[in-house]
């Protein structure tokens, strides 16, 4: 009996500490959308502005600044900190009255200006904190004035009365000036001068006071001004002689998301416009313009390059400015600008000078800037898209995250409808994080869309691709890198791109999965 | 190992087949004890369309090929049903006590747990599932009346019941310990003829009870109970037997998450301008399918369940009983038995069982009754011979008794 009992207990005990042997796994077959989208002109070239002609041409155009001039190489304000300190115009000590004068001044303040000669300014923004400090024992009287720094043509002044203060314990008082809209006359006190800020103090011993108070020669008065983030709305004097190097590259972002290969265009205009908004003459000269990809680069040949061009000054109408403008029209028939975009130029490289006030103060001190117009120099690009596509690569890298998905292999079907003129071959590689790379699909192509006989798409193309993928590669895939997308496309001759064109896709897994459970 | 844990599921002792030795045969002298001690259970897995060796697999592991896939299709039904039930039980049973004075009647305690587990499932689903839908382009797969029940609880409870007849009730308190169901009241995927769109319709309600408590003896729910099997003597030539099980409710906690949704989500991939200008960056998938549940208390009836049954006698060492069983529950039909019992001696009793009905198809069983001398009574048996042995059958049960009496000296 025991036995038995003991038996069925040890069966028990066997089959609660029971523990599965392999997964449980099966095999099913799923059909299971990845992608779709749609892809139009305004997907593949960004940033640019695409519009069509009278006769249904796509035009891309792009407008870009081509040299940047900052206003502040001509007037910069740095902050500045000044500080005056008054003492009494005698030796000893000396009772003095209610009433009675301690302190009288008037002098200039040297703002933090670069080279220019600046006589008067209009601050956009800013700050002026002001700190008073007396070591007179007794209250004063103290106005201080800014007759050159008006606002609504009422000039700036200060009136408080100090209390007493000593030299181990001066009386202090501080506080923030808002300088918004402040118009500044920088002629200093005579009138003549540049960069100058003329003010006015003065202390009387208060009329508040009870008594005499004792005045001795160590006592003093301290003013501290400090000019904070001041930005200026307006400046007139002179500019200086400023002559600077032009050395930069500019990125044509439309084309920048192309990997490679050339076009054949057949016409395109490239403006060059340059607009001196600024009172001040100009020299400027272009000396090199080079559509750069990569390794490769192709130089403009037309007369603007290494010419002088002198823009004269800006005239100021008071409500208005009336600018300086010059225009450059460079095209097929002028240049080989042509042969320039045909490269695709990632960006353009350009150098040269700029030189300010060539002949000197012609104006007698009388340049003038507004910053929110400064001078512009833009270029204005303008391609037609009648064009031969001879293997222009588009590449784009996706990011992958490791990701837990069963045991799979199976086929990638692309499904897609092509409305451009173009073919467009289609390669996908997998980049894994050890560098490795898996060629999933090697140039499968999508064919053109049929064309009319002006050369615009007429039919769309329906293509479906199917691209195996084994376990093996999906195993890598799994542990995360990178997908790489090259598309190329290719023309047969030129075509014509009316801006309705579209490429429709749809990616789908037809997938063997193994499910599985421990 | 496998047979190990098959054993251990079965090895337990169906309410149906109770006792049948202590209340038909002869030998009686376990009414003269002074305390009865019975520690039983019953289990079963079963399905009227998936087999054992598609079971075998699923909890014990292993691939599970094409072909068993379509073995198991090949006899379904628009909905199908699956069940587990796993139960153990002790009683003790104060046999030399009385009731209020009253020496035919006694006072009993007892202390059990239970596992269920039901569901129920369309044709579509069970393929969908387990060979995607691949056979599925431009067609819909319906999946509705689909139902998932899985729950835990305990009970402690104390009664009365009746030396002669063994008849007698407890009362208990039930401590929930999980409780989880899921219904797709209606439900149909569709997918398009190249495959590149999906679109799920779904009419669904849930409940989940609170996990952060959940455990043995210490779950999210309270309840009650009434458990109780009167046995009339039909006077020398047998009994009917009336028993009802699991009568009562447990209130899960307001933790427990109760939602009814519905909606249709619709997939066609990931949009490929979101890819081109998310910083090179693959966005990650967000499920459109929401499941909207909202925390709060609530009561859920116990799985519960009637049986009657008729046993007669059939000369002076054999009976027959016929009967049924009825589980308002999501995947049992009502089940019907009957069986022919043959006493070898005053202390053996042997039978054999048809049932039809319940979580499966009609199956036959065998079981054995045995007194080892006049203390310990074991009872051992299975609703389903083939299915114990085959794995063509559609699943296993078995149920253990034991009875241990203790006398006075």
């Amino acid at each position: 009996m025991k036995s038995t009992s003991t038996i069925v207990f040890i069966a028990l005990l066997l089959a609660l500490g029971c523990k599965r042997e392999e997964p449980t796994s099966w095999d099913i077959d799923a059909r299971v959308p990845l992608l779709r989208g749609s892809l139009g002109w305004e997907d593949l070239i960004t940033d640019s502005l695409l519009s069509t002609d009278e006769n249904g041409l796509l035009h891309l155009q792009y407008v870009t600044s081509l040299i940047n001039l900052n206003p502040d190489t001509l007037v910069a304000l740095s902050d500045t900190t000044i500080k005056r300190g008054f003492v009494p115009p005698f030796s000893g000590t000396i009772p003095i009255p209610p009433g009675q004068s301690v302190f009288s001044q008037q002098q200039n303040m040297v703002l933090g200006i670069n080279t220019a000669q600046i006589k008067e300014l209009i601050i956009e923004s800013g700050t002026m904190q002001y700190e008073l400090m007396s070591k007179v024992n007794g209250p004063l009287d103290l106005f201080y004035g800014i007759p050159g720094a008006t606002i609504g043509g009422t000039p700036f002044s200060l009136s408080t009365t100090t209390g007493p203060g000593t030299v181990a314990n001066p009386y202090f008082e501080s506080g923030t000036i808002d300088l918004s809209g402040y118009t500044f006359d920088l002629t200093g006190t005579t009138g003549g001068s540049s960069n100058r800020l003329a003010f006015s103090l003065q202390a009387d011993i208060s009329s508040t006071a009870a008594g005499n108070i004792s005045v001795s020669a160590n006592d003093s008065l301290t003013v501290r001004l400090r000019f904070t983030d001041l930005k200026v709305a307006y400046a007139r004097g002179y500019f200086g002689n400023i002559l600077s190097d032009i050395n930069q590259q500019i990125d044509i972002a439309p084309l920048s998301a192309i990997a490679g290969g050339n076009l054949n265009l057949q016409e395109l205009s490239f403006d060059l416009e340059i607009e001196n908004y600024v009172g001040a003459d100009i020299q400027l000269k272009i000396d090199a313009l080079k559509g750069v990809r990569g390794n490769n680069f192709v130089s403009l040949n037309h007369q603007v390059i290494g010419s002088t061009i002198n823009i004269t000054r800006a005239i100021d109408l008071g409500n208005s400015i009336q600018e300086s403008t010059h225009a450059y029209q460079i095209n097929q028939n002028n240049s080989n600008v042509v042969e320039l975009f045909n490269l695709l130029p990632e960006a353009l490289d350009i150098a040269g000078s700029i030189e300010l006030n060539p002949l000197g103060d012609v104006s007698g001190g009388n340049d003038f800037i507004y910053p929110a117009q400064p001078i512009k120099a833009a270029i204005n690009l303008d391609i037609p898209l009648c064009v031969g596509v001879n293997g222009v690569v588009f590449l784009d890298t996706l990011e992958t995250q490791p990701i837990d998905i069963p045991s799979t292999s199976g086929t990638l079907f692309l499904l897609a409808e092509n409305g451009f003129p173009m073919s467009v071959s289609l390669s996908f590689s997998f980049l894994t994080t050890n560098g490795e790379e898996i060629v999933l699909a090697s140039n499968q192509s999508i064919f053109s869309a049929e064309t009319d006989v002006f050369g615009y798409s007429q039919t769309p193309t329906t293509i479906n691709l199917g691209i195996n993928l084994t376990n093996e590669q999906i195993e890598s895939i799994k542990e995360g890198g990178q997908i790489i997308i090259k598309a190329t496309a290719n023309s047969s001759g030129i075509v014509k791109f009316n801006g309705s064109e579209r490429l429709d896709i749809r990616i789908l897994a037809a997938a063997r999965t193994e499910i599985s459970y421990e | 190992m496998r047979i190990f844990l098959i054993i251990g599921i079965c090895l337990t002792s169906v309410g149906l087949n109770a006792q049948k030795l202590l209340l038909m045969g002869a030998d009686s002298s376990f009414r003269s004890a002074a305390v009865m001690i019975t520690l039983d259970g019953d289990g079963e897995i079963r399905s009227n369309t998936i087999q054992n060796a598609f079971m075998d697999k699923l909890v014990f592991g292993g691939h599970i090929d094409r072909g068993l896939i379509d073995a198991q299709e090949k006899h379904m039904n628009d909905v199908n049903m699956l069940g587990g039930n796993f139960r153990g039980n002790l009683t003790m049973r104060l046999m030399s006590d009385s009731l209020f004075r009253n020496p035919n009647w006694s006072w009993q305690v007892t202390m059990g747990s239970r596992t269920l587990l039901e569901t129920t499932f369309s044709k579509d689903l069970f393929h969908l599932a387990f060979t995607g839908n691949a056979d599925f382009l431009d067609e819909y797969a319906f999946l509705s009346s689909t139902g998932l029940l899985l729950t835990n609880y305990q009970k402690l409870g104390a009664g009365i019941f009746h030396k002669e007849s063994l008849s007698g009730f407890t009362v208990s308190v039930v401590n929930g310990q999980s409780y989880d169901a899921f219904n797709l009241e209606l439900g149909k995927l569709f997918t398009s003829a190249e495959g590149d769109s999906l679109a799920f319709s779904y009419l669904t309600s849930s409940t989940r009870s609170d996990t952060s408590v959940s455990g043995l003896g210490s779950g999210p729910g309270i309840g009650v109970a009434f458990d109780g099997v009167l046995n009339f003597k039909q006077g020398e030539s047998g009994y009917i037997q009336l028993a009802l099980h699991d009568f009562g409710f447990v209130s899960w906690n307001n933790a427990t998450l109760v939602g009814n949704n519905e909606g249709t989500m619709n997939w066609t991939g990931l949009e490929l301008t979101d890819i081109l200008n998310d910083d090179s960056t693959l966005p990650s998938f967000t499920d459109s399918l929401t499941i909207n549940e909202k925390p709060g208390s609530t009561k859920r009836w116990l799985p519960g369940s009637f049986d009657a049954r008729i046993m007669r006698k059939i000369g002076q060492s054999a009976f027959y009983e016929i009967g049924f069983a009825i589980r308002p529950v999501i995947a049992y039909n009502p089940m019907l038995f009957a069986g022919y019992h043959h006493n070898f001696n005053e202390k053996t009793l042997v039978g054999a069982t048809g049932t039809y009905g319940g979580y499966g198809r009609l199956r036959f069983g065998l079981s054995v009754e045995h007194l080892f001398g006049k203390s310990v009574y074991l009872a051992i048996g299975t609703s389903d011979v083939y299915g114990a042995a085959s794995g063509k059958g559609y699943g296993r049960d078995a149920y253990l008794k034991v009875n241990y009496s203790i006398f006075r000296k």
